[in-house]
């Protein structure tokens, strides 16, 4: 791989990939280190196979996946979340009118950040890239039903822990902001 | 439709691509006329909009960074394409050839490792101890003391019997109507051990080995078992469909020739191979035949030793014993068989008496508990 085609893969695909890789880790400096190495792996994969333009994309989703997965093992002996830190928004009338939209997504991220990688994998794939089901089957080497399995899976369970904490209204918020 | 919508409906009315069946027209027309169903689905639609997809955005100096990356890496492989030590360091074309000239490599080392380590095993004779009546190695009639090498065809006739040892260590006795192959005997060069491989085609014999002073691993094969033992003794009786094996001390492995079953043997049991291997615990009838067989050869070599008055020297139709030149040795010879049946006598007479005291003993520690 010349560094024409590297730099036109990077151009091609390095926001879609950040966007993939913030979904996992929370400062937008780790997830730039990542998306950084996510590139080496590529170069140094290229140096040994030849690199199929058609493929590339689900090569690199895959490479990311693995390095987030490897990041995330290394952070969680240090710090873990529990689904009891997940804070409860006060619901009083005068209040629940102000919830903002960051308060209601970071309690999502932290839900989301409690199921397995796969499953995050799909999540973020289909709600921040809208990647079809056979697309994110594709990047991540699974099958069509596995990813939509994941997908309603994790869909029941936000919705159900959301409604436990307090959010019960937070479909209006989202309405509104629509 | 009045029912309000499932937890799954819920799901695939949020998001149409997790819906797999077409009835999403008798969905909608509830959805539009329920308000409950409705919130849901909305609410979940709110889980599936975008965090970062309108604010994230890479900086310019990555961009920099990746290039930068991409220069040091080829420069360095340039740089080590000289030094590769192992071939899934080389391109592609050279690794074929890396991988099978380390493997020839490697294999030349194990050889001559392998050459090193496996001792050498000189190859050894077992000895003909005792003959009474008919028995002929190939056509020749065998008299005591007589070597058989490997390779050797042992034939017994009827009513006769012989035995074959290897110093103290190894004793097969093998009595009327059998056929034995040696078909392997060799001693290793370095620790001594002996190793041996008998073919029996039919017949009885009662094997007796120890591991005194040499370790002894042998084998038996028949035509429906083999038989691995090291250190046992055993009563074999083989027949050209099947094949008797009375385990009396130790334990070996039965392996059926015909199924493959393998079996781990027990002392006290009566295993039968034909099919496949069957067992049971010995009978008296069977410890009967062994002690009969045994009583035999101590019997027939202490009374064929009476009547040796005239003897006929290197003839194996007449029994002779170990060392039988003349009446004095067998005499001798006979004095010391009755010997050791006294001696064996008094051991049998001291452990039982052993194990009357041990029985005494730990009925006194019931009493003495209660």
């Amino acid at each position: 791989m010349d560094q024409h085609t590297l730099t036109e893969i990077y151009d091609r695909h390095c926001r879609e990939l950040l966007v993939y890789i913030r979904g996992f880790v929370k400062s937008p400096e780790q997830a730039e280190d990542l998306l950084h190495d996510v590139f080496v792996r590529l170069i140094q994969y290229s140096q040994d196979h030849d690199i199929d333009s058609s493929r590339v994309r689900a090569l690199l989703y895959r490479i990311s996946h693995n390095l987030c997965v490897d990041f995330l093992r290394q952070n969680s002996r240090s710090r873990t979340t529990s689904l009891d830190q997940v804070t409860a928004p006060d619901t009083s009338p005068s209040v629940e009118s102000n919830i903002d939209r960051d308060e209601l997504f970071r309690n999502i991220g932290e839900l989301v950040s409690t199921r397995d990688h796969l499953s995050r994998s799909v999540f973020y794939m289909r709600t921040e890239l809208e990647m079809t089901y056979a697309e994110i089957a594709l990047n991540l080497g699974i099958s069509e039903r596995t990813a939509k399995r994941k997908m309603r899976a994790i869909l029941h369970f936000l919705s159900g822990e959301l409604e436990k904490t307090g959010f019960s209204g937070f479909n209006a918020i989202f309405l509104s902001l629509l | 439709m009045k029912k309000h919508l499932t937890k799954r409906q819920i799901l695939e009315m949020a998001d149409p691509g997790l819906s797999s069946r077409g009835n999403r027209s008798a969905l909608e027309s509830h959805v539009s006329s329920c308000m409950e169903c409705s919130d849901r689905i909305d609410s979940v639609r709110g889980l599936l909009s975008p965090r970062y997809r309108d604010t994230v955005m890479p900086s310019p100096e990555l961009r920099e960074r990746v290039i930068a990356s991409y220069r040091s890496s080829s420069a360095e492989k340039t740089h080590s394409r000289g030094r590769a030590l192992f071939p899934w360091t080389l391109p592609f074309p050279a690794r074929p050839v890396a991988a099978a000239a380390t493997l020839a490599l490697f294999l030349a080392a194990g050889l001559f490792f392998y050459n090193m380590i496996t001792p050498a095993q000189d190859p050894i004779s077992l000895t003909m101890k005792s003959v009474s009546g008919g028995v002929s190695c190939g056509k020749i009639p065998m008299k005591p003391m007589s070597m058989i090498p490997a390779g050797s065809d042992v034939s017994v006739q009827d009513s006769s019997w012989c035995e074959i040892a290897h110093g103290s260590s190894v004793s097969v006795k093998i009595f009327g109507k059998s056929s034995l192959l040696v078909e392997h005997a060799s001693r290793e060069s370095r620790a001594g051990s002996v190793y041996l491989r008998f073919r029996l085609y039919s017949g009885t014999l009662i094997s007796s080995v120890k591991h005194d002073p040499v370790p002894v691993e042998y084998s038996y094969i028949t035509p429906a078992a083999i038989i691995n033992s090291a250190g046992t003794v055993l009563l074999i009786t083989a027949h050209p469909n099947s094949t008797r094996v009375l385990v009396l001390e130790g334990s070996c492995k039965l392996n059926s020739t015909r199924t493959g079953e393998e079996v781990r043997t027990s002392a006290g049991y009566l295993y039968r191979i034909e099919e496949g291997i069957s067992e049971r615990p010995a009978t008296s009838d069977d410890l009967r035949m062994y002690r009969s067989l045994i009583a035999r050869t101590r019997v027939r070599a202490g009374a064929l030793l009476h009547k040796e008055d005239r003897p006929v020297p290197g003839t194996a139709d007449k029994p002779v014993k170990t060392g039988s030149s003349g009446l004095k040795n067998d005499t001798d010879s006979s004095r010391e068989a009755l010997r050791e049946r006294r001696e064996l006598l008094k051991s049998r007479r001291e452990i039982r008496e052993s194990g009357k005291e041990i029985r005494r003993a730990g009925q006194d520690l019931k009493r003495t508990r209660h």
